[in-house]
């Protein structure tokens, strides 16, 4: 009886508990998937890195989303001196969240950290070496070592942090987040989350359009949720005002609520298939086309992807130079594919060695069912195919290997998810096509020319020459697409804000509803 | 010999009393819960022997505009054999891979605890017995072994031995050997001083003896309800593994596996995760339910109890 | 007693040191850390470089001498990825796993052996058959199906506690019901087991026969005599719940060593991994030491004698 007792009267109490807060008015909170490593002011150049980090940082140029353009941020105005030099005039009366000055100097010096090649941070590898030079109190001179058109693309990349901090407590940068940003970082809780403050002194105040927002709250939160489930509830039940990259099936179930809405918009992923073109069996282009052909991408996007992808046939999507308008997605067609394997059978090309089609676990929502589908498919056209998932260490094994390291029995076909943040098809090439690429199992001479050729170009001549290459890719059958990928977001309805093009959470871009 | 035990039986008398095979088996087929719990092994033991005589559908066959179909929905193919249980996140039919998926997660289950069971007990008994250096020895590889981080031996494992069925088996094994050595030997230390051990030993009797006469029979029913409890968890633990890129692949189907693949649509699509979690509960409480029949019945005490048990209930 | 711990202690200390020395093998046998310290699209020179700055260039001697000599003075280096100390920033993570471990036990426990008495009391009657369903049910209920229904039942539907977070008792409610739910079930089995076997006891039979109350002799009686097997498990559990409760910790955003462990795996961070092993392994020791301790206070009988009588 009396453990009856016990049990009734806690339930009592818990039933009394106070109901769950709705989160303060004066507090944004995001609730994100992934835990930055540090606090490294270069994490900043991708959200899922640095989670709100350019809330306290900011870079010298940012883009406009309305035009595609680059515009001032840090810096108001640059030229090209030469093909290497960008020279920027950098904005005044700008200070740090440790009381230190903004000028040429501490740009400089910032710049020239993040690309120091003892510190080997990873944004190096990703965007290439350049340094930096003050040459007035607020003029600086960016330059690369070889001539490169994407300069000031990749300024878009680069956020400014402290130098001072560099100077006083070196320690400091992997946890201390100081920049000049309409937001100061004030805690890192490791596991849990990062909190950010309104910086009264930001330059920005006052300047919504060149400053690209306002100062709404008081408090910004990015807590860490690795599951789309719960960051999905946390926004249902009013803890948290945005859920980062939700699946299709949450979108809708969200779409139906009174409290929060669903907002969704193309990203610069690209779903790709990667074969081993060295083997026997890819080696010969009329099978890789009919892998191509066997695949129903529309099935696989308007089903396990829930629409929130665009097909395609090419690695970047329009936004970037090199695109091509002209090319279109290989269709679904199973008797031309079976034809083709056929014709390629009946030369001798052996179309019944096992292949192994592998993915990194959680690479994107829904890989696991998408591999399944291109699988079974494959199976269908009467492939031997055998699906495997890696963790990233072994994903990493077999997907960075170049082509001359890839032994041709291998017969390896990955599905991975490619960023074209750079939005240049060069980059992408590079990277997954050219003959020495280290993640490239693919090597045409006729192509590899045409892109060297396209290396030193810039504006009109470069997208044309990019567009061409592009066209050899598709017509080889260089790799297989999917499509392009759509990210989602659960948003609260006390929330304004305007999704954009590169998914940042930038809370100077949200403001309380109503 | 079966007509004298129904007499006795329905004297009620308390005196413990021999039994025959008949009486058991038929109080067995009296007890709601006991048929219940034969009936799920004899399905599973069908579904194991004939999977793909009794499976509606064939387990790998995808279809993406059926995905998600909730249980009781009628066959897409006219007069075809309705998805009882609904289709999952690819439109395969779930009672299929489910009565497929039985093979892969018993023999792991089975397995694993049989082999972890019987080394761990022995290892158990042994340190707790002899006491001493060799206690000191055992149980500190029990430390070592709880405290090792269990991806790391798995990833290992996958490392030197590749991956594979039995490999699976032995990871699992490895795992949990320690839960039965720690049990067996706190009740060894508890029993080794008790005064009919000592007795057995002032006899003459063999270790060898003591142990298996003496001590593994007081043993034995905590051991055993362990074991049903370790099947269930080990089935579980087969998914963990898979996710690693161990044993079972997808799209092979394993309840783990299962389970482990309807992660994402629990709010969506309840039945992907619910009926393989189901068809694991339902195994443990079946093989519990027969472990704690049996251990009642060659117990001569808690088999007069277990046999009135029904009988009192009723007026 | 003293001599038993002082020996117990040193014993601990090897087995610290050897559980060390082999993550530090098997860190090193298993594909190479500079890669997923650098990321799948780094140059060669550059993985050569970072390979120099974490000291992975050594000969495997060389770099295992010094990581004992460090070990020895509880250094575990600089984490590979997040270039901070380990061991602060897995000790930051203790406090988290530490009070939900607590919780959960302090729930399962004394419901797991209510329940497991219960059952015993009137064995094959209909109490005893729900509380065998409920038990096998926490065996069996797959964790993080159990935390998202709560979630979706509790904060999002009633608005009751929160979905998720470490703070105070309307985050912890939730956690500590789906992580208690196992346990409560294993210790109510073994329990219910252990307490039968005991209460076919002679001893059992004496005490009815004196006219002693039935619960009495079950609850007093027998259940001090059955507890062996029962602290057993729950030690066992509760070294489980100190080693991390990754799924819980996942998908409830809770900040304990679980997930930090998982994480420092899956990008070889070998300093962190052997910090969070070093940490972890103290605890078990010193768990597997009180459950020890526990036998010879229940059962006066049981010594541990000095090593060297076997």
């Amino acid at each position: 009886m009396l453990q009856r007792k016990t049990l009734l009267i806690i339930t009592l109490l818990l039933l009394l508990l106070p109901t769950a807060l709705q989160a303060q008015d004066d507090t944004v909170v995001i609730a994100v998937g992934i835990e930055p490593v540090s606090m490294d002011a270069w994490r900043g150049f991708a959200e899922t890195g640095g989670p709100g980090f350019l809330n306290a940082v900011e870079q010298l140029v940012t883009r406009d989303f309305a035009s595609g353009e680059l515009v001032p941020l840090l810096a108001t105005a640059w030229e090209w001196i030469d093909d290497r030099t960008i020279q920027f005039t950098l904005r005044e009366g700008v200070s740090f969240h440790d009381g230190s000055y903004f000028n040429a100097e501490a740009a400089a010096t910032s710049i020239n950290h993040t690309f120091d090649p003892e510190n080997a941070f990873d944004l190096l590898d990703f965007v290439g070496s350049m340094s930096a030079e003050a040459v007035g109190d607020y003029t600086l001179n960016v330059s690369t070592p070889e001539p490169d058109p994407i300069l000031l693309n990749k300024m878009y990349f680069v956020p400014i942090g402290s130098a001072q901090q560099l100077m006083d407590d070196p320690d400091s940068y992997h946890t201390n987040l100081i920049g000049t940003g309409p937001y100061r970082f004030v805690e890192w809780r490791s596991g849990e989350s990062i909190t950010y403050e309104a910086n009264p002194d930001w330059w920005g105040h006052g300047m919504m359009d060149e400053a690209g927002g306002e100062v709404s709250f008081q408090r910004a939160v990015y807590r860490f949720l690795p599951e789309d489930q719960v960051r999905t509830a946390a926004v249902q039940a009013g803890e948290a005002h945005i859920a980062q990259y939700i699946t299709p099936e949450q979108c809708a179930e969200v779409g139906m609520s009174d409290s929060a809405r669903c907002e969704s918009a193309a990203s610069v992923e690209t779903i790709f298939i990667r074969m081993d073109t060295n083997s026997p069996m890819l080696g010969d282009v009329r099978v890789r086309r009919a892998l191509q052909l066997g695949i129903d991408k529309d099935l696989i996007i308007e089903t396990i992807l829930g629409g929130t992808a665009t097909a395609t046939g090419q690695i970047v999507n329009d936004t970037a130079l090199g695109h091509s308008p002209d090319i279109s997605p290989y269709p679904y067609d199973p008797e031309e594919a079976a034809a083709l394997l056929a014709a390629a059978a009946a030369d001798g090309v052996p179309v019944d060695m096992p292949i192994t089609l592998g993915a990194r676990i959680a690479v994107m929502p829904g890989i696991d069912e998408t591999l399944q589908a291109v699988a079974s498919m494959w199976g269908d056209l009467g492939l031997n195919v055998a699906v495997e998932f890696f963790d990233p260490e072994g994903f990493g094994q077999v997907m960075l290997v170049n082509i001359k390291d890839v032994p041709p029995e291998r017969n390896f076909v990955a599905v991975h998810l490619h960023g074209q943040e750079l939005l240049d098809y060069h980059i992408s090439y590079r990277f997954y096509f050219s003959c020495d690429g280290i993640l490239s199992v693919y090597c045409n001479d006729e192509a590899e020319a045409l892109w060297n050729a396209a290396e030193p170009l810039a504006g009109a001549e470069r997208d044309a020459t990019l567009q061409q290459l592009n066209q050899v890719a598709h017509d080889d059958v260089a790799a297989g697409y999917i499509g392009h990928l759509d990210f989602s977001y659960a948003v609260s309805n006390d929330l304004n804000w305007d999704l954009k093009l590169d998914h940042r959470l930038q809370a100077k871009e949200m403001s309380p509803a109503g | 010999m079966t007509s004298e035990a129904v007499t006795r039986l329905d004297s009620a008398s308390e005196a413990p009393r021999s039994v025959g095979i008949g009486l058991i088996l038929r109080r067995l087929l009296r007890d709601p819960v006991a048929v219940f719990s034969l009936l799920v092994l004899t399905l599973l033991l069908i579904a194991l022997l004939a999977a793909g005589q009794v499976a509606p559908y064939d387990p790998l066959r995808q279809n993406l505009r059926l995905r998600n179909l909730p249980p009781g929905t009628p066959s897409a193919d006219e007069g075809g054999f309705p998805h009882i249980l609904g289709t999952d996140e690819l439109g395969r039919d779930l009672l299929s891979r489910l009565i497929h998926g039985a093979r892969v997660s018993l023999a792991v289950g089975l397995g694993s605890a049989l082999l972890s069971g019987t080394a761990g007990t022995a290892l158990g008994i042994v340190a707790g017995y002899y006491g001493g250096r060799l206690d000191d020895l055992i149980m500190r590889l029990v430390d070592l072994q709880m405290s090792f981080p269990f991806l790391l031996l798995a990833l290992l494992v996958l490392y030197a031995l590749g991956p594979g069925f039995v490999n699976v088996i032995l990871v699992l094994a490895l795992v949990r050997w320690m839960v039965y050595a720690r049990v067996a030997r706190g009740l060894t230390l508890a029993m080794r001083t008790s005064p009919f051990i000592d007795a057995a030993r002032v006899t003459g009797n063999s270790d060898l003896r003591i142990i298996r006469r003496h001590l593994l029979p007081n043993l034995a029913s905590p051991l055993v309800i362990l074991f049903t409890l370790e099947i269930a968890a080990l089935i579980l633990g087969e998914a963990a593994l898979s996710y690693l890129g161990f044993g079972v692949q997808k799209p092979e189907p394993s309840w783990g596996l299962m389970i482990e693949a309807g992660k994402s649509y629990v709010s969506t699509a309840w039945w992907l995760t619910t009926f393989p979690g189901l068809a694991i509960f339902l195994t443990a409480l079946s093989l519990n339910l027969l472990a704690s029949s049996l251990r009642a019945i060659s117990d001569p005490v808690q088999r007069e109890r277990w046999l009135n048990a029904g009988l009192k209930e009723r007026p | 007693m003293l001599a038993y711990l002082g020996r117990r202690l040193l014993q601990s200390v090897a087995v610290t040191f050897v559980v060390l020395s082999l993550v530090f093998v098997a860190g090193r046998i298993l594909g190479d850390p500079v890669r997923l310290v650098v990321g799948i699209e780094a140059s060669e020179e550059r993985v050569q470089r970072v390979r120099e700055q974490l000291n992975l260039n050594q000969p495997l001697g060389e770099q295992y001498a010094t990581f004992i000599g460090d070990a020895l003075s509880l250094q575990f280096g600089v984490s590979f990825w997040q270039k901070v100390p380990a061991l602060p920033r897995v000790l930051e993570r203790i406090p988290a796993t530490l009070t939900l471990a607590a919780a959960a036990l302090a729930l399962a426990l004394p419901l797991g052996i209510t329940l497991g008495a219960l059952s015993a009391l009137r064995p094959w009657s209909r109490v005893d058959r729900i509380t065998n369903v409920i038990s096998l049910g926490g065996v069996s209920i797959v964790e993080f199906w159990l935390a998202l229904m709560l979630i979706l039942i509790f904060p999002v539907r009633l608005g009751w506690f929160k979905t998720s977070g470490y703070g105070g008792i309307e985050y912890f409610v939730l956690p500590a019901l789906t992580l208690c739910y196992k346990p409560l079930g294993r210790i109510a089995q073994i329990t219910r087991s252990a307490l039968l076997d005991e209460l076919a006891k002679p001893y059992v039979k004496a005490a009815r026969a004196r006219g002693l109350k039935e619960r009495r002799v079950v609850f007093v009686h027998a259940l001090k005599n059955a507890a062996v097997p029962v602290l057993t498990i729950s030690g066992d559990e509760l070294a489980a719940l100190l080693n991390g409760a990754i799924i819980v910790e996942t998908v409830f955003g809770w900040p304990g060593i679980g997930r930090l462990t998982i994480q420092a795996l899956e990008r070889r961070d070998l300093p962190m991994v052997e910090a969070t092993v070093f940490v972890v392994a103290i605890f078990i020791i010193v768990t597997n030491l009180l459950v020890d301790m526990a036998y010879t206070w229940l059962n006066p009988r049981i010594r541990f004698s000095a090593a060297g009588d076997a």
